[in-house]
This record gives structure tokens, C-alpha cells and sequence, in this order.
């Protein structure tokens, strides 16, 4: 412990380089954290958003698929079944046509059963009674400036009818910040009664029944014209997410390149000062210090170093994500997102370890070094 | 005078592992550069090169893409006897009325992702001029029978001639193969616009209309027209400015890739700021007898902003070479606009080379600038006296 002292004065030594090659750790840890976190920030969405007790049941052949209506009546029925809604994508868009947000026609009567978390007191009620109703997410109301009371028109692009209706409530921040819902009655009627769902919601009475809800309904529908896949919230999250795996793989790959990369950098900085100090270090050993203290001394030296860096990179993306988070609607269709606490321990892991080798092996060549011969050198 | 170019070069292999270090550190980044820009070239071109200036779609008033937009027969038969559409031979308008819809199809190697099949007439294959069957046959209409893009061949199951595909509710028998020169058609399935109608039941609608125009017609006028007239009232625009849109994913992932290459940049430039900081240090007093040779401060300072240049940009070179083999390689990618896959191959353009080793360059310049105003601001007795 008392060589503490002597360590951080060696460190900060040349305080340029030390500035230098910390920045350069920082600089790189804070990539790799970002880049690392992306697919586990997606988890945490995922995690925060679904419920266990919530399935999505939909046609087996894709998006474009629907399922008839008709199917609501016997999905009722199945046992540990409690509440069951029909959704219709309806793809409307207000004013520019650029600036696209999730909207959904749903059906009201079980709205406050199915999902009572996104829901501000009053709100079910308000939407059971006025078929004009909708309920817009915390990030699209203020994405487009709007408040409660307020009636908005969606411009139908899929369907040809574009429905006038007043915003009765803001969804809590529990819903998914850009979602917008309507009545979906009130579209059947405009529509001519076409009786066709994008996908039902089911909602079973625990988490255990789950499983066997699937099973049930799947089994329910099969050979039929319209075969359902029925599967958790989570897993059918997960499937919208998967859009997005090859760019999570990239960014993977991505972070290890960017970590390869700066080690080497880092440790060449590294080495660079240790090779300065052959000839101090060869006269430390004749004073008797020994080979492992030194070599000690200096690893724990690019330790601190890499540390360092790593702790200043990965603070940096942690503010960032908050930023980005706080920022709300239009950067990520996200919630609260931070950087998860296995990524920011990942990044300290890979941060020292950055220091550890790259200081390890220019300190046993010189910690091994004959003394006579470094003394003999005039560096 | 300057200071003979072989000096810095030979300082270069002086300092071997810390001069091939910082050089890795450089080129990984360089590498990356390339990586990424080739992925968001070969995205953009396979979206952006499926256009034909005399082409326009037409969709619903309000849709971006023919994803979200549906139209009716009336809508279309309005429109297709318009002055400014090209005939064939027999009279036939070159209106190709279409129908994608989002499939779910089995990847080789397991999972399911969402594929394109679009729905068409016969006349499509005049109107996308680009679109050639090269094995096989066009499909015959209303016997589920469909041709495959090249595309999708190795990356899903039974896309091969003469296969039975399952998709949607039926069993569809591929009859021929299409390439479509590296457009995002290659990446989907075709069949008949009734036989996708009645599979999806979505009923008796078409989701957007391809026209191809006289060449050398108005088509500003065209577009005001099936925008204006009420019996169309449509959108259009000419498809290299929709498909300029349909690439914004290319977009996103430009961005991301430019904004991971400049920071890794930025850890780059620290890192060979260190490396020319220690190389002027431990070269005072040669900078003190080359000062009193008579070499000008100014040479001084352009000798090491050389060698830190030459240093960044071999370093650029071998990145290049590294990311090199990419080239060509296909992979697949999910376009979250339109949420359907497309199969498209990296391309390493001459214009990505020339960025990268600029981007290189660049880092050199960065790193070494002020390492090399040091040594020009020494002072000739100090560095001589310095040994």
C-alpha cells in the first residue's frame, strides 16, 4: 500500500500523455458501451413493457394476413382466458405524412382490464362511452403539441376514411410513449363491417395458464383458413425486434473492433513509458526492490490508467443515454432507457483489463531486464 | 529546403512496434470505415437503383410507402387510359397495378422474416424494364404459381426453380427466376395479383400503381393531374424520388457508421498524438542539429506532419485491404421503413477507398500537429544542448 504514492507519481509523470492516452480509453469505452448496450437496452424495453399474463394471437402467415373477427367469440371461451381485445393497424398519419407514429384501432369494452397500467383514472370510462374517442401516448402528445380535450384527424392512407376524434386521455408512462388508440368499433362502422383484426390481445387470469392459453388456441384454430400463432407479449416484442438484429450484431461486432483497436493503442502509450524508464528502474532493482513489486508497480500503474479512462467513457454514455432518453419521441421509440449495470461492470472488466495487458507485458521485459546491461544504456 | 522524405521513413521502421501499433490502431478504425460505408453503399444502391426515371407510383394521398396505401379498380381505371402513358403494339397501357404484401418466410438455418410478395399483372415485367426472368418462366395467372428474385436463393427455403414454396395459405410452385440488376425486386417473390388478392383476403384493391410514361412526356403535368382529377385523386411521384425515400434506413445506418467512425477517430488521433510526442522527444537533439544544418522551423514542423501523415496513411492502406475481401460478399438486411428483408451485397466503391484513406490521412494530419509544432518552436540551443 505505501507504494501508492510512489505509483501515482510515476503516472502522472508526463501529464500530457497521461491526458492523451485516458481520453483515448475514454473515447473508446464510451463506444463500446453505447454499442454494447443497444441489445440489452432493447431488453429492458421489452421487460418493461410486456406483461406475463398479455398474449398476441395472429394469423400464422404474416402482417399482411388478418384473422376474422369471429375468432373473438371463441377465444372468450377458452378456459383462464379474462379478457380479449381485437387490434387493426391503422397506419393514419397526421399532417406529414413523414412523421409516422404507431396508431391502432382497439376494441374499448375491456381496454381497462387488458392493459390497466397505461391508463390515467377516468380515461377507460370516457373511451367505453364516446365513440370518437382516442388515447394517445406522453410522447406523441407532446411530440405534436397537443392536450387532452383537443380533437385531432388522422389521415386514413391504408384504409380510405380518416377519423376526426377527440384525444379523452394521455396514456401513463407505463404504454409505449408513441402509441395513439381508437375505437375500433367506430372504424368497423365507417369501414361497412368488414370484420377483419390485424391481431387479438388476450389476457389470462395468472402467468401460469399462459402456456396452456397458447396451446389451446392455437390447436383451436388449426386447418382452419386463417391458422393462428399465438405467443407472449415478450416473444412477439421480441419478433418486431428482431428488424433489428442485424444491426445489433453489428454493433457488436463493431465494440470488439473498437476495444482491439484502442488497446492497441493504449498499449503502445504503455510501453512507450516504460521503455523511458528502463535505466530508473534498472537502479530501483539495485537498490534492492524486487523484480515482482516493480512489475507490480507499474501493471497496477496501467490499471489505474485504463480504469480511469473506462470509468470517465462509460459515465459519458451513461449521461448520453439519459439525454437521449429525456430527449423522448423521434431519436428512440423507447421509454426509460439507461445503460444496464452488466454493461457499464463489462466495460470497468474490459477497461482494465486494456491497462493489465498492456502494461504487462513491457513491464516484465523490464522488470527481467539484466541491471547491468540497463545501466549501461544511456537512454 | 525540406528535409529529404527517406528520413521520415526510415525514423518510421526506427521505431518498429510502436510505429506498427499506432498503424494497427489507425487501420482497425479505417477498416471500419470501410466496412460500414460498403454495407450502407450496397443498401442504398440495391433501394436507390430499383427506379426507372420513367416510371412513376402512384399511391393513395398521405402513404410514404406502398406498404401503407391501397387504392380501388375505379381509381385504377381512371388512370391508365391517361394520354401520357406509353401502349405496346396492341394498345395496352404500361399500367402495372400491384399488391406487395409482407410474408412471413422460413430462413435457411431457422427463423422466420418477413419477404415481400408482390402481386402483378403480366405487364409488370414491360413496366419495370429492369426485371428479366433468367431461368424458367413467367407465372400463369390464378394456379398459384410464382417467380422468385435472385435474391432470396440461399438465403430461404425452396426459392429455387421448380420448388414447392409455403407461404401465406397455400402451396405456390416456383416457375421461374428473376434478376432485376441488384434492385430490392431480387429480394421478392411474384405472383399474380388475383392469387395474392384472394390469399390474403384482403378483397378487391390494389395497393399502388407503377406507370410507365411516353418518353419525353410532361410528368409534373401527369402528377398534377391524378392528383387533382377528382375520379383519381392520387399521389404520384417519379420512382428514383420514391425510392430516394425508401432508402432513409440507408440513412440511419450511414449515420450511426459515420458517427462510431469519427470517434473511434477521435481515439485514433490521441493515440498517434503519443507516438509523435515520443518521437519528438527522443529526437531533440536531431532536431537541434538539423535547425543548425540551416533547415527553416517551418521544415521542421512539415518533416514531422510528414512522417505522422505517411504513418496514418499506410496504416489506411492496410485497413483498406483489410476490409477489402468484403466486397460483393450478400447478406441480408430488415428495412424497418417498409418491415421487410432485402438481400443486397457490400460494395467497396473507388469513392469509399478514397474517403477512408482521406479519413486517414486526416488522423495523421490531427495526430501529429501539434507534436510537430513543438519541435518547431524548440529552441537551437536547448535541443542541441539536450543530449
Amino acid at each position: 500500500m505505501k507504494y501508492v504514492h510512489l505509483v501515482l507519481r510515476n503516472m502522472t509523470r508526463n501529464k500530457r500523455r497521461l491526458a492523451l492516452t485516458v481520453m483515448s480509453i475514454a473515447v473508446s469505452l464510451f463506444v463500446f458501451s453505447a454499442l454494447v448496450s443497444l441489445p440489452a437496452v432493447a431488453n429492458q424495453v421489452l421487460a418493461s413493457t410486456a406483461s406475463a399474463e398479455r398474449m398476441a394471437c395472429h394469423n400464422k402467415a404474416g402482417l399482411a394476413y388478418l384473422l376474422p373477427e369471429a375468432y373473438k367469440q371463441k377465444i372468450v371461451l377458452a378456459p383462464h382466458v379474462v379478457a380479449v381485445i381485437a387490434q387493426n393497424w391503422f397506419g393514419g398519419v397526421y399532417h406529414d405524412p413523414t412523421d409516422q407514429f404507431p396508431n391502432f384501432a382497439i376494441d374499448p369494452d375491456q381496454i381497462d382490464k387488458m392493459w390497466p397500467e397505461w391508463l390515467p383514472p377516468g380515461a377507460a370510462t370516457e373511451f367505453k362511452r364516446l365513440r370518437t374517442a382516442c388515447l394517445v401516448g406522453p410522447g406523441t402528445m407532446k411530440h405534436f403539441g397537443w392536450h387532452v380535450g383537443q380533437q385531432v384527424m388522422l389521415k386514413g392512407t391504408l384504409y380510405p376514411f380518416s377519423p376526426t376524434l377527440t384525444i379523452v386521455g394521455e396514456l401513463t408512462s407505463k404504454a409505449p410513449p408513441d402509441f395513439f388508440l381508437f375505437r375500433r368499433d367506430y372504424l368497423e362502422e365507417m369501414m361497412g363491417r368488414p370484420g377483419q383484426v390485424g391481431l387479438f390481445y388476450v389476457r389470462a387470469d395468472s402467468a401460469a395458464s399462459v402456456p396452456a392459453i397458447i396451446a389451446e388456441l392455437d390447436e383451436t384454430f388449426a386447418n382452419s383458413s386463417a391458422e393462428t400463432q399465438t405467443e407472449s407479449e415478450a416473444s412477439f416484442y421480441a419478433g418486431f425486434l428482431s428488424n433489428y438484429q442485424a444491426l445489433f450484431r453489428m454493433a457488436s461486432v463493431l465494440g470488439l473492433i473498437v476495444v482491439i483497436s484502442i488497446g492497441l493503442v493504449a498499449a503502445n502509450t504503455a510501453a512507450m513509458s516504460i521503455r523511458e524508464r528502463r535505466s530508473e528502474i534498472a537502479v530501483m532493482r539495485s537498490m534492492g526492490f524486487g523484480t515482482r513489486l516493480i512489475l507490480t508497480m507499474l501493471v497496477g500503474e496501467s490499471v489505474i490508467v485504463g480504469l480511469v479512462g473506462g470509468l470517465l467513457g462509460c459515465g459519458s454514455a451513461y449521461l448520453l443515454l439519459k439525454l437521449v432518453s429525456v430527449g423522448g419521441r423521434g431519436v428512440t421509440p423507447l421509454g426509460d432507457i439507461t445503460v444496464p449495470a452488466i454493461v457499464v461492470a463489462e466495460s470497468l472488466v474490459v477497461a482494465a483489463m486494456i491497462g493489465l495487458l498492456s502494461g504487462y507485458f513491457p513491464a516484465r521485459a523490464a522488470a527481467r531486464r539484466n541491471i547491468v546491461d540497463a545501466l549501461r544504456t544511456v537512454a | 529546403m525540406a528535409i529529404p522524405l527517406k528520413y521520415n521513413v526510415r525514423n518510421l521502421f526506427v521505431r518498429r512496434v510502436s510505429t506498427a501499433m499506432t498503424a494497427g490502431g489507425i487501420a482497425l478504425v479505417v477498416a471500419v470505415f470501410v466496412i460500414v460505408m460498403a454495407m450502407v453503399s450496397g443498401l442504398r444502391a440495391t433501394i436507390a437503383d430499383t427506379g426507372s426515371p420513367d416510371n412513376l407510383v402512384v399511391l393513395r394521398k398521405g402513404a410514404t410507402t406502398e406498404t401503407y396505401s391501397s387504392l380501388s379498380i375505379d381509381q385504377f381505371n381512371a388512370l391508365k387510359f391517361l394520354p401520357a402513358v406509353r401502349r405496346d403494339a396492341d394498345g395496352n397501357p404500361y399500367a402495372s397495378p400491384e399488391l406487395p404484401a409482407q410474408v412471413l418466410f422460413e430462413r435457411i438455418g431457422g427463423g422466420r422474416e418477413n419477404i415481400v410478395v408482390r402481386g402483378v399483372l403480366p405487364i409488370a415485367l414491360k413496366v419495370h424494364e429492369k426485371v428479366h426472368i433468367i431461368e424458367g418462366r413467367m407465372f400463369n395467372p390464378s394456379i398459384n404459381e410464382v417467380i422468385v428474385g435472385k435474391g432470396l436463393i440461399g438465403h430461404y427455403r425452396n426459392c429455387t426453380l421448380g420448388s414447392d414454396l409455403h407461404f401465406g395459405r397455400g402451396v405456390w410452385k416456383v416457375v421461374g427466376i428473376f434478376e432485376a440488376a441488384g434492385s430490392s425486386f431480387e429480394s421478392e417473390v411474384w405472383a399474380d395479383i388475383h392469387d395474392v388478392q384472394a390469399d390474403t383476403r384482403r378483397g378487391e384493391y390494389y395497393s399502388c400503381v407503377r406507370l410507365k410514361c411516353i418518353p419525353g412526356a410532361d410528368q409534373a403535368a401527369l402528377i398534377a393531374r391524378l392528383h387533382d382529377d377528382p375520379r383519381i385523386n392520387l399521389e404520384a411521384e417519379t420512382e428514383p424520388a420514391y425510392y430516394q425515400d425508401q432508402a432513409a434506413a440507408a440513412n440511419q445506418l450511414r449515420k450511426l457508421g459515420l458517427v462510431v467512425a469519427i470517434i473511434m477517430g477521435i481515439g485514433a488521433v490521441f493515440g498517434a498524438m503519443n507516438t509523435m510526442y515520443a518521437a519528438v522527444a527522443a529526437r531533440v537533439s536531431e532536431i537541434g542539429t538539423l535547425r543548425a544544418l540551416g533547415f527553416a522551423p517551418g521544415a521542421v514542423m512539415g518533416c514531422f506532419l510528414i512522417e505522422s501523415v505517411t504513418l496514418a496513411l499506410c496504416a489506411g492502406v492496410i485497413g483498406v485491404v483489410v476490409a477489402l475481401p468484403i466486397n460483393g460478399i450478400s447478406t441480408t438486411f430488415n428495412n424497418f421503413l417498409t418491415f421487410s428483408t432485402l438481400a443486397f451485397n457490400f460494395r467497396v466503391t473507388p469513392a469509399i477507398v478514397g474517403q477512408a484513406l482521406i479519413f486517414a490521412a486526416v488522423m495523421g494530419l490531427l495526430g501529429g500537429w501539434l507534436p510537430a509544432r513543438q519541435a518547431m518552436h524548440m529552441r537551437v540551443v536547448d535541443a542541441l544542448r539536450r543530449i
